[in-house]
């Protein structure tokens, strides 16, 4: 299931199961090749986490964690940081870590 | 720059594959790109068989633990919880439990539930809908030539592969085959070079500061098992690099002892490409 994020929900979002946090901005375009990867892991695995963070929308969220670069991906297992990746990587790489948060 | 060349392999020497044959995607990929253009109308469906993609509900029991947990989601012929298991799922009922081999141990297997996403069929307005918005993808009006954009795309993905890989191919021998005459002070500079690079890269990127970092930090940030780790690996690339720069510089018709290593990192490859790209005959498979 994919979820957007605001500053205010954000920590409640990736505090249990396995969820990548993507942050990311609509007018980016490695972003929104990612956003297509994304979108079909999800069709694969339908009950991974997706929370995605507009950076314009939650400047709180995106202070907290350095966003510098975008796409700027988080891969939380229950409420721990697992891996963390910036730039637009392929979907090997994420399925890599994919399968370090599922199971 | 000091460093400089003993000996050096001519590139146009070192073999490589000079016939790449560019295949088309096969129908599961093409099956989940397809996908895309009628997500927004997709259903999932309680099933009663197993059948490749379908998510199951698994309850394991087995003296390995990874296989002896309750409730385990899992997308069957996905590859991310064990291809093994996956495997033999297909076939088996909603409710069935089952004794399954797993890495050549027996595992109880009890099927808790089967859903299947089911996509409906694309039309031209789902395409004009989906490419309106979509990177790369202006003009595409009719599902066939979207479907055409994907083949494109996938095959143009592999030429690109093939030249770049074969770039890398081309750099790997003639920088391990030459003989290089390097300079200590230079490898050490660029090494502390690349190294205060890093730690900028990991303040801006992390907020933190790479030498207060524990060496689990080290592995989740920067991708290293360690401190020691990361040394040793960015010692190790210091050479390459600077090797690199050197031949570069060479085949840009430049001499390297005029250069300073950033005037020659600046050089870039444009003659390897060209090469490389004049050299590969590329053949189409037959669809």
């Amino acid at each position: 299931m994919t979820v957007y994020a605001s500053d205010g929900t954000f920590h409640d979002l990736v505090k249990e199961g396995a969820v990548i946090v993507d942050f990311f901005s609509k007018t980016c375009i490695p972003c929104k090749m990612i956003a297509r990867v994304l979108e079909e892991l999800e069709d694969e695995f339908p009950f991974l986490q997706i929370v995605k963070v507009d950076v314009e929308e939650c400047p709180k969220t995106s202070d907290e964690f350095h966003v510098n670069g975008i796409p700027d991906m988080y891969y939380y297992k229950d409420g721990e940081i697992v891996a963390h990746e910036v730039g637009a990587v392929g979907p090997e790489v994420i399925r890599e870590h994919l399968a370090e948060i599922l199971y | 720059m000091k460093t400089g060349i003993n000996s050096l392999v001519d590139y146009r020497e070192v073999p490589f594959e000079h016939k790449v044959v560019l295949r088309y995607p096969d129908a599961e990929y093409m099956r989940k790109k397809m996908n895309a253009l009628t997500r927004s109308r997709k259903e999932t469906l309680q099933v009663e068989d197993v059948l490749p993609g379908d998510v199951v509900m698994l309850t394991l029991a087995s003296e390995m633990p990874r296989f002896n947990k309750p409730m385990v989601p899992v997308t069957v012929g996905g590859g991310l919880y064990d291809a093994e298991l996956e495997g033999q799922l297909i076939g088996l009922k909603k409710g069935q439990t089952a004794q399954l081999t797993v890495q050549g141990q027996p595992v109880t297997v009890t099927v808790k539930d089967v859903r299947r996403t089911m996509f409906p069929e694309p039309t031209d307005e789902d395409v004009k809908a989906f490419t309106a918005d979509a990177y790369g993808m202006e003009g595409i009006e009719t599902v066939e030539a979207y479907r055409e954009k994907l083949q494109e795309e996938f095959v143009s993905d592999q030429r690109n592969s093939a030249i770049y890989g074969t770039m890398q191919d081309i750099m790997d021998y003639v920088l391990t085959h030459s003989d290089w005459n390097f300079d200590e002070g230079e490898l050490n500079d660029f090494y502390e070079e690349s190294l205060n690079n890093l730690k900028e890269q990991v303040r801006s990127e992390n907020g933190m500061e790479l030498d207060e970092l524990s060496d689990a930090e080290i592995k989740r940030f920067v991708g290293a098992d360690s401190r020691e780790a990361l040394e040793k690996f960015m010692r190790e690339q210091a050479e390459p690099m600077l090797a690199s720069f050197v031949w570069s510089a060479v085949c840009n018709g430049k001499d390297p002892a005029a250069l300073s290593v950033d005037e020659a990192a600046e050089l870039g490859w444009d003659f390897l490409e060209k090469y490389v790209r004049d050299s590969i005959t590329f053949e189409e498979e037959e669809r």
